[in-house]
């Protein structure tokens, strides 16, 4: 027997699925319907997933793998591969606190330049040339002509 | 009817209504370009400028403009592997694959010439149809739609994964979509579904951050492992050159290019279905033509066929799309309801006056679907070498572009910060599903059908009780499911033995 990523991952979709069915049990017929009708065989099916997970041989899904998009771990070595997976999730969850944190205006450039400095070691050329590409391209396509409305950051509107 | 189906052709050359048509579809383009800016959003956004046009200045500029996004879409999401729009998401599965194989070129060009036929298609479909039609729309009530439905699924989750493992995987895929689909408030009874007391959660996930984050969010990771740009290491030289080969591999097709356009054409009459089910039943379809156990396996890794069943039905259902929305006012897809909003706007009443006094309007629209795809296609194969180029770029240099096009895109959904939240929530879910090889297209299915399905659920069995099991068509299209689940094993089965029986 095998704990695996893939049982933890079905494991965790069994939880999701038996916490809809027990909150649902408390709703009236209408509303508890399609979450019942749902949540139980996806919870049985999460189960069986996660169950045939620890008894099987190896890692994966073998010949059942279909025909979605593959990663391409195959390319590097497992380690060098897990680093730069570390990394790039660091990169877009930091993008993602500096959108929140000063907004997206000053979030854009600022993400470039240091993205480009410091991950892609590019020349200040390409950095500040490519950052201001970016900026220009965002605030002529969705604030001077979509108009779409941006919130200050975080940090802003904590300062005001 | 010949006099009204000429005289739409003239309608759409008229010199203001052609030059509304130019704007409309221009801007089409772009909009099908970039993620997560959807052809209905950008209909709603036109609406305010129609208000002092014609209807024939007004229809050829917003149809001319929705006809197209699919048609560009299919761009973003085969070279980059980020859904253009929400109806191009199948078309990732083999076009992502053949770009990073350096065959870019041939993807769009095959992705561009099967969605000039299924638009054509689409377009005819609606041409001969508009009589036939009423009886089937009508004759499908709640029950038949859930089992629509259902039938959807089916096939999705059977040929997403081989044998009862990947049926497993698959339905298991489906049931997740179904269950955030939950999210929200409950349309029958107004109580709030999981949604931790937060207003952005009322309306339920928007689709287009769990879209965007899905797929793009796993490809940018898998993007930086790698290293190097998305065609690998391939030249810019070759990539151009597939360009006619995209060409001659739909024409090579052709049949199956044309099933899957009476396939999107048949499921876009169906009210509510739309793009999100047609391309994955047409995507089901290709991979249903494989002849070899080795030819099926290789759907998902660039098998053209891949591209060009998606890239057809997603266009064909534009004008099938238009028959309930003309002639019954029952809009068959979100951005039909928009349009039909339009139709008021302008002083048109959907329905038989629309078949009589407004037939030559009518039938302006098909030519207007017929002119705006073949001249965004013919653009588009103009400076086909310059967009397959991109996939050359370093992925490093990339990665910001596309990050900013991933949130920027889930952003425009609704503009909260829960866009964001969302989009990186079911960014990282993707990745840990493509990680252990869960298929994400069922999980898509579910998502979006999942209110539909409830509401019918809920109407079949407040209407009919559990009578509704046994409506004779129910039970058909229930065996229909069914045997659509078997099939692959059985087609799997067919294909080893005639391996077997080759090598003796």
């Amino acid at each position: 027997m095998k704990f695996n990523g893939a049982a933890a991952l079905s494991i965790v979709f069994a939880g999701i699925s038996l916490a809809v069915v027990i909150k649902a049990a408390g709703w009236p017929f209408k509303t508890a319907l399609f979450p019942i009708a749902i949540g139980v065989p996806v919870f049985l099916m999460a189960l069986a997933e996660f169950f045939i997970n620890l008894i099987q041989k190896g890692e994966g899904v073998g010949d059942a793998a279909g025909f979605d998009f593959k990663l391409s771990d195959g390319d590097v070595d497992s380690r060098t591969a897990l680093r730069r997976t570390i990394h790039i999730m660091g990169w877009i969850f930091g993008f993602f606190a500096l959108i929140l944190l000063i907004g997206f205006p000053i979030a854009i450039p600022l993400f470039f330049l240091v993205f480009y400095k410091i991950y892609g070691k590019e020349n200040w050329k390409i950095s500040i040339s490519l950052s201001a590409f970016a900026w220009g391209g965002f605030y002529g396509l969705f604030i001077w002509l979509l108009n779409v409305p941006f919130r200050e950051g975080l940090l802003f509107s904590l300062l005001n | 009817m010949l006099d009204a189906f000429v005289g739409g052709l003239v309608l759409v050359f008229q010199w203001k209504s052609f030059l509304y048509l130019l704007l409309g579809a221009g801007i089409g383009f772009w909009v099908g370009i970039l993620p997560g800016l959807g052809g209905a959003t950008t209909l709603a956004l036109m609406m305010p400028f129609i208000y002092k046009m014609t209807p024939q200045e007004a229809l050829p500029f917003l149809l001319g403009m929705h006809s197209v996004v699919q048609t560009t879409g299919d761009i973003t999401s085969i070279l980059f592997g980020i859904p253009g729009e929400a109806t191009t998401v199948a078309t990732i599965v083999d076009g992502y694959p053949l770009a990073k194989k350096g065959e870019a070129g041939r993807a769009i060009g095959a992705a561009l010439m099967s969605s000039l036929i299924g638009a054509l298609f689409g377009a005819a479909f609606l041409a001969v149809s508009i009589p036939v039609v009423r009886p089937l729309v009508l004759a499908f009530g709640s029950p038949e739609m859930l089992m629509v439905i259902l039938l959807g699924l089916t096939c999705i989750s059977s040929l997403s994964g081989q044998g009862r493992r990947g049926l497993l995987l698959g339905l298991l895929s489906g049931g997740i979509g179904l269950l955030c689909s939950l999210v929200g408030q409950d349309r029958q009874a107004g109580i709030q579904r999981f949604t931790f007391d937060e207003l952005y959660l009322w309306n339920g996930l928007p689709v287009i951050p769990v879209l965007v984050g899905l797929f793009a969010i796993p490809e940018i990771i898998d993007l930086a492992v790698r290293g190097t740009a998305i065609a690998g290491n391939v030249s810019s030289d070759k990539l151009g050159k597939g360009v006619m080969q995209g060409v001659r591999d739909t024409f090579a097709h052709f049949w199956l290019t044309v099933r899957c356009s009476l396939i999107g054409s048949l499921i876009g009459i169906l009210p509510g279905l739309g793009g999100g089910v047609a391309q994955w039943m047409s995507y089901a379809h290709a991979t249903q033509n494989a002849k070899t156990v080795e030819e099926q396996e290789g759907f998902g890794k660039g098998d053209i066929r891949g591209v060009l069943g998606p890239g057809a039905a997603n266009n064909s259902k534009e004008g099938a799309g238009l028959i309930p929305t003309v002639a019954f006012g029952i809009p068959a897809s979100s951005g039909m309801a928009i349009l039909l909003g339009a139709f008021f706007l302008l002083g048109l009443v959907p329905g038989p006056d629309m078949l009589t006094k407004h037939l030559t309007l009518t039938f302006s629209m098909v030519w207007t679907i017929v002119v705006a795809n073949i001249l965004v296609v013919l653009v588009s194969l103009f400076f086909i070498n310059h967009i397959a180029s991109l996939t050359t770029i370093r992925g490093k240099l990339l990665i910001p572009f596309l990050l900013l096009l991933t949130f920027i895109g889930a952003y425009t959904s609704t503009n909260h910060v829960g866009d964001l939240i969302t989009v990186l929530l079911f960014g990282f879910m993707g990745y840990f599903m493509v990680r252990f090889s869960w298929p994400r297209p069922p999980f898509i299915l579910g998502f979006i059908l999942g209110e539909l399905a409830e509401t019918y659920l809920y109407v079949s069995t407040s209407r009919y009780g559990w009578e509704w099991l046994y409506r004779p068509k129910v039970i058909v299209i229930f065996l229909l499911a069914v045997a659509v689940a078997v099939y692959p094993f059985i087609q799997r089965k067919r294909l080893q033995k005639g391996e077997s029986f080759n090598e003796i």
